[in-house]
């Protein structure tokens, strides 16, 4: 177990920067996801903690020691890739035994034949098996042991390689994307299983993926990722309910956060494409160009004629517990996504003419570079309209 | 399903065909077995008999190995084609590993010397190697009939294209493991690519066991020479016209090849797909 710091890491590939000074602090047993788009840096990122790449500048520290010019086992992490990356040829038991073969014995009792000569191999072999058998205990692959990695499916594999790298007790634990390979169904099932797995172990978890709900559900801390920069860090609740940037907000939540291009009036208040004041008051010059974000969830339905929002309903999802409507805003570019009960929906019919409304507390106003725009006075929890 | 729509007739032409096509690469060969079975006096009559009325195999086999030190050419094709292959795959796989797997500069440079030097025939360089041989005095030794291809750029490229299809992941893990470099060409990249290895260990046994020219060229003494270069010997000195032990002498010659791809057929096959040379 051990914290792991970095400071402004940069890394470039020929003339594409990867990481542009990227500067992170993970605390002990913390589970922070790095979430990103594929190609925002976050793999490299994860590469260059396990030492596999190496930054152009920057410091890498873990448990406080410095970790420059150190070669990846000498870190003492583990790390469970996309692939699994078993052994082929290798027996699970084999698999598992790898890692602590390569720390615990010396390189004469690794000889096949002659190496069964050392003293004290057979011992050190026997506590081996022994975390194996544990480990393998925990991840309820004991009976798969002998089997090699073609004969297991998916899920097993990824067990595998989990069992493979908490056998030697790494200060960290790795993981890059580790659940992207399996179906939607066990994907569900092994996110509930890594997240007690860090329970149980308490150990230090850096998880990479370009999952939002994985990240959502299984970290401590997510550092959302986007062209090579943290752009924000945080718990999962505040990079969802306070997203720092545009960006941001729209790359977590399903379905997307809806944004309205609008302008501030006189008093800060924003007045969107098609002439409806949205209400709240931000911190914006008069004229400014904003964009203002909502949550499908924090619309409702309401009548038409007093509702900020107003549109036909051009498209109807329904999900079970609740229906998504895609409602065409004259004056707003793309349809208004609202996540309402079903009951109240089924009412509609199709193309019926529906109005929006929602508290100006839940609106997320960003400017025209992306970035917040803080609220002036925090209005008060009602509803506007409606 | 396109056998369902030939149809029956169609079936037993298209089997038809590749049975005759076979049995004319197959000719030769049984021709030269009836042959290794016959008395002098039955090999040149002009009916084709396939099996002997008098068998005379135990005599020629006998005379193979008599007039000649046939074992002794068999055990130098051993030596010769065992210590190529080995010292091929000595280099191959971890000049492979570094082409496919590790990122340095020069590298594409490097490989396309490696499809480069495929490209130069084995004669062009004969003249200047045996040059070279006899400067350093090794001629008419096992290293000279070894050294010229210890290095196969074929193989190279071969498991180096191999080596492109094992994914990284698999590399970063053995790295994490703690397995050295070299580690991971011997204990990981080589126990993945045995089927790449039994193919290609296909192509040089059997180019260097029937290889005629470099051999001819690179020894004098009768104890070092190859399998081919044995039989050759076999026919000018001593066997004359003799064509039954010639024949025997030519059909224990062939035996280990044929014996080495019958058991590695298999994953000749494996390998040759895998790589996608068809």
């Amino acid at each position: 177990m051990a914290e792991i710091a970095l400071g402004e890491i940069h890394k470039r590939f020929g003339e594409t920067i990867v990481l542009n000074g990227v500067s992170l602090e993970i605390g002990e047993g913390e589970f922070v996801a790095l979430l990103g788009p594929s190609g925002c840096g976050k793999s490299t990122l994860l590469r260059i903690i396990a030492g596999l790449e190496q930054a152009d500048s920057g410091t890498v520290r873990i448990g406080g020691r410095d970790m420059a010019d150190l070669p990846p086992a000498a870190r003492n992490l583990a790390m469970v890739f996309q692939s699994y990356a078993l052994y082929p040829h290798l027996s699970v038991r084999a698999n598992m035994m790898v890692p602590l073969r390569m720390r615990d014995l010396t390189g004469f009792e690794r000889l096949p034949l002659i190496g069964a000569l050392a003293p004290g191999r057979r011992e050190k072999l026997a506590v081996m098996a022994a975390r194996v058998e544990m480990a393998a205990e925990t991840l309820k692959i004991g009976h798969l042991l002998d089997r090699k990695p073609g004969q297991l499916s998916g899920g097993q594999r990824q067990r595998v390689a989990l069992g493979r790298a908490m056998v030697r007790e790494p200060a960290a634990f790795l993981m890059d994307e580790p659940l992207s390979n399996l179906d939607a169904a066990l994907r569900v099932h092994m996110r509930t299983e890594i997240a007690e797995l860090h329970r149980a172990l308490g150990a230090t978890f850096v998880y990479v993926t370009h999952d939002q709900v994985e990240a959502m559900t299984m970290s401590s801390r997510i550092a959302v990722m986007l062209d090579g920069e943290i752009v924000q860090i945080g718990a999962p609740a505040e990079i969802y309910e306070d997203p720092r940037d545009l960006r941001v907000a729209e790359f977590i939540g399903s379905p997307r956060i809806n944004v309205i291009e609008a302008v501030a009036d006189a008093a800060g208040a924003p007045v969107a494409g098609h002439g409806a004041t949205l209400g709240g008051r931000f911190a914006a010059a008069p004229g400014a160009a904003l964009r203002v974000g909502i949550r499908p969830e924090h619309l409702a339905l309401a009548e038409p004629a007093r509702a900020p929002l107003a549109g036909r309903v051009r498209h109807r999802e329904n999900l079970g517990a609740e229906m998504l409507l895609h409602v065409a805003v004259p004056g707003i570019a793309t349809p208004v996504v609202a996540r309402v009960a079903p009951q109240a929906a089924r009412a509609l019919g199709p193309e019926a003419q529906v109005g929006l409304v929602f508290d100006p507390a839940d609106l997320r106003v960003f400017d025209a570079n992306g970035r917040r725009v803080a609220a002036l006075a925090r209005p008060e929890r009602s509803r506007a309209y409606g | 399903m396109s056998g369902a729509r030939i149809g029956p007739v169609g079936a037993v032409l298209r089997h038809a065909v590749l049975l005759g096509a076979a049995a004319l690469a197959l000719m030769p060969f049984l021709w030269m077995l009836a042959t290794s079975l016959k008395p002098q006096n039955e090999i040149f009559l002009s009916e084709i008999r396939w099996w002997p009325q008098r068998l005379h195999a135990a005599e020629n086999y006998a005379k193979a190995f008599e007039r000649a030190p046939l074992a002794r050419f068999l055990l130098n094709g051993v030596i010769v084609t065992g210590t190529i292959f080995l010292a091929q795959i000595a280099v191959a796989l971890p000049a492979a590993y570094a082409l496919a797997k590790i990122r340095f500069l020069g590298r594409e440079l490097v490989f396309a010397l490696v499809l480069f030097a495929i490209l130069i025939p084995p004669q062009a360089i004969a003249v200047p190697l045996f040059l070279l041989f006899h400067q350093l005095g090794i001629l008419d030794t096992y290293a000279a009939l070894i050294a010229p291809f210890t290095i196969s750029v074929f193989g190279i490229f071969l498991m180096r294209q191999f080596f492109m299809t094992v994914p990284d992941d698999l590399v970063d893990a053995a790295r994490m493991d703690g397995i050295s470099e070299f580690g991971i060409v011997w204990r990981v990249m080589l126990p993945t690519a045995i089927p790449a290895v039994t193919a290609f260990g296909i192509f040089s046994v059997v180019a260097h066991w029937n290889d005629y020219f470099w051999p001819l060229i690179a020894v004098n003494s009768r104890e070092l020479f190859t399998p081919p270069l044995g039989v050759v010997a076999f026919r000018n000195e001593e066997a004359g016209t003799d064509y039954g032990p010639l024949m025997a002498a030519a059909t224990v010659i062939i035996a280990p090849l044929i014996l080495a791809f019958l058991i590695a057929q298999r994953r000749f096959i494996e390998g040759i797909t895998l790589t996608g040379m068809k």
